[in-house]
């Protein structure tokens, strides 16, 4: 067990990046304002949905007493932790397992198989108990206080927590063996890992909508009220996306009573069938890694490729945005990780298809006249291209991506400007085209106006242009250079959570803009505001891009280890 | 052809000078072998050759170039290739070639020409479709290379280009920097075996904790250390115990 846990704490180190922060910010003494900006940046965030979380334990327990089923929201608040792991888990159990390269580093050590896993798995676990906290923790702490609950309900509350990760997780790692089998016995095992990783993800995103919003055929006020007047039956309801959590919330609900604990026990139970499973199928998890991990031989194509009708010459601009697309595109990790919201928001707007068998009822009509105005489609689609910038992390880790090919680029005699423009077109071509896609399902499902439709994306390029050049140079600015894995250049890279948080903040201030302009109703002035704020964005970038861009390009010394 | 003057670098926190004063003239058309122990500022002073590094103070130039102050126009005269190549993984052969290629602008009869040249003499034009990462160590070296010399660059820089070589492509090797020279072209490389460089350098610089000891052709600089040089002396035999690493 010694063994594990030194395993655990030296993956947690390398997850976390703390040898990396000590050696940078407390021996080296440089970049100390980074930290500063990043718990200044973070910390209100955190603040702000802890807060919010403890307001909503609030109201959710006082409507639930009026109900007689106050324990809706610990209800609320475990099926949500264990639905964001189950999402989460799949990324991470893939990264951590397939796209890794690590277990090759770790074979040649004295460690057996179910030790590596077992150290792997806890530095999964961790990761999540750290940020299911944020959601639970509030929510079942305040009704703990508003419940006046005894020492039953706060025992039991620690041991559900403990185990709240435990399901989700052995399916994401089902999910995740079932896919590499596939991908390993194929010759084209990124794109299989690629397509069946969307696959995948669409299918299960997809039935928790339906679990959630299928309602039997009934009246929906009559619904309501059954479930109202049913014992627990809000509670079961909400339990439908992922049902343990039902038994889970009465566990601690009535956790001074036979019947609370007849509900743990089953809680706990299939907890432990689960890590049982995950026991037995261990082995499997670790040696399928392992084939993906060995590369290469099967990926070879043998065909014989004609030298001279590719060898002509390009563009250099264009020529680095094909190889920014290339390198970025055939990797399963990038992809899953920074394609995924592409599909998802589609998705979402497919809810009513799901849930009324048709799409005759617009499910915006409720929100505004039908149609929606015209200006308003236009910021709407605008925002949806500047979000989509920052939630793909394409331009904000593109030079953290080269990693120890950076020396590459570096020596090549072409300016850093030319490098940038390279990677902003060849983001951008990946972003219009994810968004363009994205949105005519969209487009036809909410029936938005067509011309909204295209002006927006006229100004969502122009913005999100603007806004993938400031991210790549915040990349340029804190490059994470120094990884094995690519796929930490990705995921461990506080430059996506960074741009996340600025383009998170410029997004709510856009809509707050718009909502003001729609109660005054002098909405054509969206798009004016729009092009003038990516103008700004482009003048800023000009400006950068030239006194800054240069002088750190020159200076950068990660370029070869 | 470069030119290196009074060139010092300290790395960030470090205690002493990686390369301190250095002054050093390569003329143009001949082999330079840069040689000197494990540590002793070699790679430091490639770096800032071919723009990787910035020299603290001091003026490198290439080709009449200064690298800091026109560094587009110096890379152009310069072929790279690093001690220990990493490429692209996920770009084939071909693609990677390509990538170099449009950055010099290599004009595409002669990139098609040159590139089959060196992948047949590499016996490796069967792999140029197939992604960097199915390649061996040897492959990446020599697609690395291939790269290095598709612009048939006026100044070629090596790191170590012997390290793990076996005798026939060491044998190879030197053919191929004879061969880049005697088409007018200048040829700089580092090594820490001085059997290495007896072969095939026309004059040798010798750096030794960051600063030049010695720079001259190697018949006058063993004439030198067996004279009056005590350190060169010591050095030299330093340098030929390790030797092992050439098969
Ligand atoms: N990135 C770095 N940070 C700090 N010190 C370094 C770094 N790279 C090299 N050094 C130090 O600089 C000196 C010269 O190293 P290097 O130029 O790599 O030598 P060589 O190539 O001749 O073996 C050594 O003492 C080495 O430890
Ligand atoms: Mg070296």
């Amino acid at each position: 067990m010694g063994r594990v846990w030194s395993l655990y704490k030296s993956l947690l180190n390398v997850q976390f990046g703390w040898s990396a922060a000590k050696y940078n910010y407390i021996k080296k003494r440089q970049r100390l304002w980074e930290p500063v900006i990043i718990v200044l940046g973070l910390g209100p965030a955190l603040g702000m949905i802890v807060f919010g979380l403890w307001r909503v334990a609030e109201i959710g327990f006082e409507t639930g007493l009026m109900l007689g089923q106050p324990h809706i929201v610990l209800a609320l608040a475990a099926a949500a932790a264990q639905i964001i792991t189950l999402f989460f888990g799949f990324f991470y159990v893939l990264s951590s397992f397939y796209f890794s390269d690590d277990l090759k580093m770790l074979i040649p050590l004295p460690y057996r198989s179910w030790e590596v896993l077992a150290a792997k798995l806890l530095a999964i676990m961790t990761g999540q108990y750290l940020s299911i906290s944020v959601i639970v923790l509030p929510i079942w702490i305040n009704y703990g206080r508003l419940a006046r609950a005894g020492i039953p309900y706060w025992i039991t509350s620690v041991l559900v927590f403990l185990a709240l990760p435990v399901l989700p997780l052995v399916i994401a790692s089902l999910l995740a063996i079932l896919l590499m089998r596939v991908a390993n016995v194929s010759n084209k095992k990124d794109l299989v890992t690629m397509i069946g990783g969307i696959l995948i993800l669409v299918v299960v995103i997809g039935s928790q909508l339906y679990l959630q919003t299928k309602m039997p055929d009934a009246d929906p006020e009559e619904l309501l009220l059954q479930l109202m007047s049913e014992a627990d039956g809000l509670v079961k309801a909400v339990g439908r996306v992922f049902p343990p959590s039902v038994w889970a919330a009465n566990g601690m609900a009535y956790a001074h009573k036979p019947y609370g604990w007849w509900n743990l026990v089953l809680f706990l139970g299939i907890t432990a069938v689960g890590g049982l499973v995950l026991y037995g199928i261990s082995e499997r998890v670790f040696y399928q890694g392992l084939i993906a991990g060995m590369d290469g031989g099967k990926t070879r194509s043998r065909k014989k490729v004609e030298v001279s009708s590719t060898a002509y010459e390009r563009p250099v601009i264009w020529s680095a945005a094909l190889s920014e697309m290339k390198l970025f595109l055939r990797n399963p990790g990038y992809v899953l990780n920074g394609l995924v919201g592409y599909i998802l928001f589609p998705l979402f707007a497919l809810i009513p298809l799901l849930t009324q068998g048709n799409l005759e009822v617009n499910p915006l009509q409720a929100l505004f006249e039908e149609p929606i105005p015209v200006y308003l489609v236009m910021g709407g689609v605008a925002l949806f291209f500047l979000v989509m910038t920052a939630l793909s992390s394409i331009p904000a880790t593109t030079f953290s991506r080269e990693g120890k090919y950076l020396w590459i680029r570096r020596t090549l005699p072409v300016s850093i400007q030319q490098v940038l423009a390279g990677k902003i077109l060849g983001a951008q071509i990946i972003n219009v085209i994810g968004c363009v896609v994205a949105l005519i399902p969209i487009t036809y499902i909410l029936r938005l106006n067509i011309g909204g439709v295209v002006g927006g994306c006229i100004i969502g390029i122009l913005l999100s242009t603007g806004m993938s050049g400031l991210l790549a140079l915040l990349d340029l600015a804190r490059p994470m250079l120094d990884w094995v894995d690519p796929i930490k250049a990705m995921k461990s890279n506080l430059n996506g959570v960074i741009a996340l948080l600025v383009v998170g903040l410029a997004a709510f201030g856009i809509g707050y803009r718009m909502f003001v302009h729609y109660q005054r109703s002098t909405m054509a002035r969206i798009p004016v505001e729009l092009l003038v704020l990516a103008a700004v964005l482009f003048a800023v970038y000009k400006y950068l891009g030239t006194k800054f861009a240069e002088h750190r390009w020159m200076n950068l010394e990660g370029g070869i280890l | 052809m470069l030119k290196l003057r009074n060139v010092s670098k300290k790395y960030r926190g470090a205690e002493r000078y990686a390369v301190q004063d250095l002054d050093l003239h390569v003329r143009h058309g001949e082999i330079f072998g840069f040689l000197g122990p494990n540590g002793a500022g070699k790679t430091t002073t490639i770096k800032m050759i071919v723009g990787l590094l910035r020299a603290d103070q001091g003026s490198v130039t290439v080709n009449g170039f200064d690298v800091e102050k026109q560094p587009i126009e110096a890379k152009r005269s310069i072929g790279f290739v690093p001690d220990n190549p990493d490429l692209y993984q996920k770009l084939t052969g071909l693609e990677y070639l390509n990538l170099i290629g449009d950055a010099f602008q290599v004009e595409q009869s002669l990139r098609a020409e040159r590139i089959q040249y060196y992948l047949e003499m590499f016996e490796m034009s069967h792999a140029l479709g197939d992604l960097i990462q199915s390649y061996s160590h040897g492959m990446q070296q020599k697609l690395a290379l291939t790269g290095a010399l598709l612009h048939e660059p006026e100044l070629f820089i090596l790191d170590e280009p012997m390290v793990g070589l076996d005798p026939k492509s060491a044998h190879f090797f030197r053919e191929l920097m004879r061969a880049h020279v005697e088409k007018g072209n200048t040829v700089f490389f580092s090594t820490h075996v001085l059997e290495v460089a007896e072969k095939i350098c026309d004059r040798v610089g010798i750096i030794h904790n960051g600063k030049l000891i010695a720079c001259g052709t190697i018949d006058e600089l063993r004439k030198d250390s067996e004279q009056v040089n005590d350190t060169l002396e010591k050095l030299f035999l330093e340098l030929t115990e390790e030797d092992d690493s050439i098969g």
